[in-house]
């Protein structure tokens, strides 16, 4: 223990000298500090984006997927790129999205243990891939002006992020399907012609370790 | 879950028997005594009182058992053996109606104690409202789904019974003998979703089509009376695989038969000496036969309709040459070669009325003879259903098939619609991999034992009960045989002579080229499983069959303590002593009729099986002992002694309640099919327990046929997996312990292919475009069928959730 306290001091004691001797800029020539805390500023505008839901912590921001207001969509995909340190939380339903209530996931027939379509992964690369779409075409569109579904970013220790850290997330794709994708009755060619996600683009805000 | 099964103490009962007792207990350490034949004859007697007293045991139960209360029970056989235990099958009956797979047996003792098994009884079964649908629309509903092209045979049979959801059927598989592999098989999966109530009103709807548009099927449906949908189907044809063999010698010479004479003074193969009620199909037929009979096959010219006739107006009462002759094919014209009646309105397989052609009606004669009588004299069974009713074999079989009607060829099969066999008469040597006249007497005893296990234990045939179905026909097929080779007569039935393995082959002189199953070492087929391992649901039941075969071979015959040897088990390194023939068929016997229920497991089996060498022979007898022996030699429990065995297993990823646990048939058959997206780097979970030492080998084991292999799993677990998937494929995953390489798992995987939108990648938007294609009948993105459906659904919703949260794990 004698010897371990030592060696602390020694490192501490070392860095700044060598700062010195080196004659850094760093502001203080102090060691970066573990972070404490996430903050998220939102994107302007009113298109596609991922404000901040008021849950959020300081430590689990969760954001929203908000679309613009009038725009009928039958679900929505995205792809977010996030550096390495960041981590992604995961959601009562085991699953990095989570399901707002907006779309109708279960088809008409409303049996509620029949599977639904909303799915989450981490790729390689620290890449979030999230989707939740309705599949029964007897249910409407929803208007895409309010939160469709959620993710989270929590504060990790582990992931060694330190504060000041700028994390930049970009959603490097995103798809909705359009409200009208054709009937049953439709001949194929209809249906090949309508069946088709649009590409959106989804804005990011800026998140910061503090 | 493999356990052993604690040795049974009076009043510490396995926790599916419940006992009353009104006198003495009924666990006596001592074995139950035989009772005279006069005490026997009275509980015969009193055989409907003692129904009336196990219902009533059952019904004071009603409780405990979670039934309501319009539950009821409708006794079905009925038997007193030797030891004065009258024991009574029950059907359970929700508001007058059978409740499906749902069974009881009640245990009257000769004292007056009772005893009931109720691990085969439904509880909690509540349905709510009457049925919205006739039995005519759930016909119309089966039979929409059958598609005949011709006529019916037959009215279906149609019944109104509480049906559990939990038994909705979805994928099935089938053994491709090509690939030798399971495959789906898209002909006998059914996709409706299971009802979101635990038990509803449903319609069991049989049918019978035999004719030369459809061939000859006898497939069956559970149909929802709610809604109409298929919710399951199966063939309630059960008959054996081919194989490819090598030549053998023919088959047991010069035999009596019972004839019948008329009274011009000419003679018919009818034994009517074995069967004193009608036959039930000819009954139907508006004609009655009594005894056992042999028919030959005829196809009416003028109509086309098959029937078959007697072997009937024979002058000299010798029948047969002792010479047979393969299927005769005419293969420039691919039809069979017909002789034909003098007035040219009937015509049958070419040579069925030769000598030549009579010796397969000789063999088929002696066969079911012998076989009835080593029930009736053995264990006291009066038939196949234990009623003495009437049943027949028809040789020369024809059977209706795409190209019209054509031999049945390398096969026998039990017909639960006919109550009757039909015997092939092989290929051989026209293909050199056919089999000989297919009425071997083992090939004999194990149709006519899947007729006993109907008309008793009733095991479903699928999943382990199904093994066991298949493995219990083998073995009595053995016994029938052994009991031939020692004269046929007598009550106890003979040894085989000191190793020689051969009669332990099953079909050894029908296949040329070797035999069907090796009961003293399975796998030699390349195929079969010498003993349980965790996985091995997903095997054809001619093949899951190798656990009880082999178990019931150690019973007999004992197991070697030398490694090098073919009855050499890993499992009971140290061998055992065989109890012989006579004492282990004794002790299945009872285990059948007495013990096992439809859903029976291997667990099941073996405890059913101590139970029995202990009512027998008593707690702590050597031949109880030696039943735990041969079920440890198979890893089924432990023997006495032996520590807890490492065991490698594959999680459960479909939970009961799952969407692909509700849907699969069997019920659970991909509970632990991991799913994989192509291209992607996974990691296959596997667990191992008993040991520190949790390392596997790993092996894939992929079709050559498919071009590209699966690749190679790392030691870690880690597998990249290739860039093809094949929906027809499941491919198997091997686990080996490290620790103890006997213990082994096989798991399977499905590579689903992802990218639904084809855009070259896959992420969580491809699950858009399935989403977009949901509930087309054909839509124009073949991509979006995930799960190879014809039509995309939540089987696509589901595979692609498991492939790509498999793949894409959130840490």
């Amino acid at each position: 223990m004698r010897f371990r306290t030592l060696s602390l001091l020694l490192a501490g004691l070392v860095l700044p000298l060598a700062l010195a001797c080196s004659g850094s800029s760093s502001s203080s020539g102090t060691a970066p500090t573990s972070a404490k805390s996430l903050s998220y500023n939102d994107p302007s505008g009113t298109g596609w984006r991922l404000v901040k839901d008021p849950s959020s912590t300081s430590t689990r921001i969760v954001l929203d997927l908000v679309g613009p207001s009038g725009t009928m969509t039958r679900g929505v995909g995205f792809n977010l790129q996030a550096p390495p340190k960041v981590k992604f939380g995961v959601f009562a339903n085991g699953l990095p999205i989570n399901d707002t209530g907006v779309y109708k996931l279960l088809s008409a027939a409303a049996d509620p243990t029949e599977p639904v379509a909303i799915i989450g992964g981490v790729k390689t690369g620290n890449l979030l891939s999230v989707g939740i779409y309705q599949k029964d075409r007897v249910q409407p569109a929803q208007d895409s002006g309010s939160p469709l579904c959620q993710i989270a970013i929590v504060l990790d220790p582990a992931q060694g992020i330190s504060a000041g850290d700028a994390l930049q997330l970009q959603v490097v794709k995103a798809k909705a399907i359009p409200e009208d994708i054709g009937a049953v009755s439709d001949d194929l060619w209809t249906l090949n012609k309508k069946m088709r996600m649009a590409d959106i683009t989804v804005a990011t805000g800026s998140l910061s370790a503090n | 879950m493999r356990r052993t099964l604690p040795r049974p103490h009076p009043g510490l009962l396995p926790s599916l028997v419940f006992a009353l007792a009104a006198g003495a207990s009924f666990h006596a350490l001592a074995a139950t005594p035989q009772l005279p034949a006069a005490r026997l004859a009275t509980l015969k007697s009193q055989e409907p009182a003692n129904i009336a007293r196990g219902k009533a045991s059952l019904l004071q139960l009603r409780s405990q058992l979670g039934l309501a209360t319009g539950s009821d029970f409708l006794a079905h056989d009925t038997f007193v053996n030797a030891q004065g235990r009258t024991v009574v099958h029950f059907h359970q009956l929700y508001e007058g109606h059978r409740v499906w797979a749902g069974e009881a047996i009640a245990h009257v003792e000769a004292d007056g104690g009772i005893e009931t098994i109720t691990s085969g009884i439904k509880s909690d079964i509540s349905i709510q409202g009457a049925p919205r649908l006739s039995a005519d629309d759930a016909t119309k509903a089966a039979l929409r789904n059958l598609a005949p092209k011709g006529a019916m045979a037959a009215a279906p049979k149609v019944e109104l019974v509480a049906f559990p959801s939990s038994l909705t059927g979805g994928i099935a598989t089938r053994f491709d003998p090509e690939k030798k592999a399971e495959v789906v098989d898209k002909t006998m999966s059914t996709w409706a979703k299971a009802p979101s109530d635990p038990y509803v009103w449903a319609y069991e709807v049989k049918t019978l089509l035999s004719n030369k548009l459809d061939g000859h099927q006898e497939m069956s449906y559970i149909v929802d009376a709610g809604t109409g949908a298929i919710l399951r189907k199966w063939n309630a044809l059960q008959g054996d695989t081919p194989a490819t063999g090598t030549g053998q010698s023919y088959y047991r010479g010069t035999v009596n038969l019972s004839t019948a004479q008329a009274a011009g003074g000419t003679f018919t193969l009818d034994a009517l000496d074995r069967g004193t009620l009608p036959q039930p199909y000819v009954a139907s037929q508006g004609m009655t036969q009594l005894g056992l009979t042999i028919y030959y096959s005829y196809m009416d010219v003028n109509t086309g309709n098959l029937g078959f006739l007697p072997y009937s107006g024979h002058a000299t009462n010798t029948w047969g040459d002792g010479t047979v002759f393969p299927s005769p094919w005419d293969f420039s014209m691919g039809m069979p070669i017909l002789d034909y009646s003098a007035d040219g309105s009937k015509a049958w397989l070419q040579g069925t009325l030769t000598p030549s052609g009579e010796t397969a009606a000789v063999d088929a004669h002696f066969g079911l003879s012998t076989t009835w009588d080593f029930y009736k004299n053995v264990f006291g069974r009066n038939g196949v259903d234990n009623l003495g009713t009437s049943t027949f074999g028809i040789v020369h079989t024809m059977v209706f098939s795409p190209f019209g009607a054509a031999p049945l060829q390398d096969n026998a099969q039990w017909s639960p619609w006919y109550f009757g066999m039909q015997f092939g008469d092989g290929t051989y040597p026209t293909l050199s991999f056919g089999m000989k006249a297919v009425t071997e007497i083992d090939i004999t005893g194990h149709e006519l034992s899947h007729g006993v296990t109907e008309y008793s234990a009733a095991l479903v045939y699928a999943g382990e009960s199904g093994a066991l179905n298949e493995g219990n026909s083998d073995f009595f097929g053995k016994m029938v045989q052994a009991y031939a080779d020692g004269g046929g007569a007598g009550t106890s039935v003979p040894d085989f002579p000191a190793g020689d393995l051969t009669k332990w082959e099953v079909g050894r002189n029908s296949v040329p080229s070797g035999a069907l199953r090796y009961m003293y070492k399975p796998s030699l087929d390349g195929i079969s499983a010498d003993g349980w391992y965790d996985g091995m649901e997903m095997l054809d039941v001619h093949f899951s069959s190798g656990v009880l075969n082999r178990c019931m071979f150690f019973l007999s015959e004992g197991a070697s303590s030398d490694p090098s040897s073919l009855t050499h088990s890993a499992y009971l390194p140290g061998g055992m002593t065989g109890l012989g023939n006579d004492t282990a068929a004794r002790i299945w016997y009872k285990t059948l009729t007495e013990h096992l229920t439809p859903n029976a497991t291997f667990d099941d089996a073996r405890a059913g099986a101590i139970q029995s060498a202990d009512e027998l022979y008593g707690v702590g007898s050597a031949q109880e002992t030696a039943v735990m022996d041969a079920w440890a030699a198979v890893n089924v429990g432990s023997a006495p002694g032996q520590p807890a065995r490492v065991r490698v297993t594959f999680p459960v990823v479909n939970a009961a309640g799952s969407f692909l646990d509700a849907h699969a048939v069997p019920s659970g058959i991909l509970d632990k099919v991991q799913i994989f997206p192509t291209r992607a780097t996974v990691q296959v979970q596997c667990t191992v327990t008993n040991t520190t030492n949790t390392k596997v080998d790993w092996s894939l084991a992929s079709s050559p046929n498919e071009g590209d292999q699966a690749g190679h799993i790392n030691p870690d677990g880690t597998w990249t997996t290739p860039s093809w998937s094949f929906y027809g494929n499941l491919i198997t995953i091997t686990a080996t312990s490290q620790a103890d390489p006997a213990e082994f798992a096989k798991g399977r995987t499905l590579l689903m292919e992802l990218d639904a939108d084809t855009d070259g990648e896959t992420d969580a938007i491809d699950l858009g475009s399935v989403a977009m294609a949901w509930g087309l009948p054909q839509g124009p993105n073949p991509a979006a069928a995930i799960a190879g459906s014809y039509s995309v659904n939540d089987w696509d919703l589901v595979f692609f959730d498991q492939a790509f949260s498999n793949a894409n794990p959130v840490h």
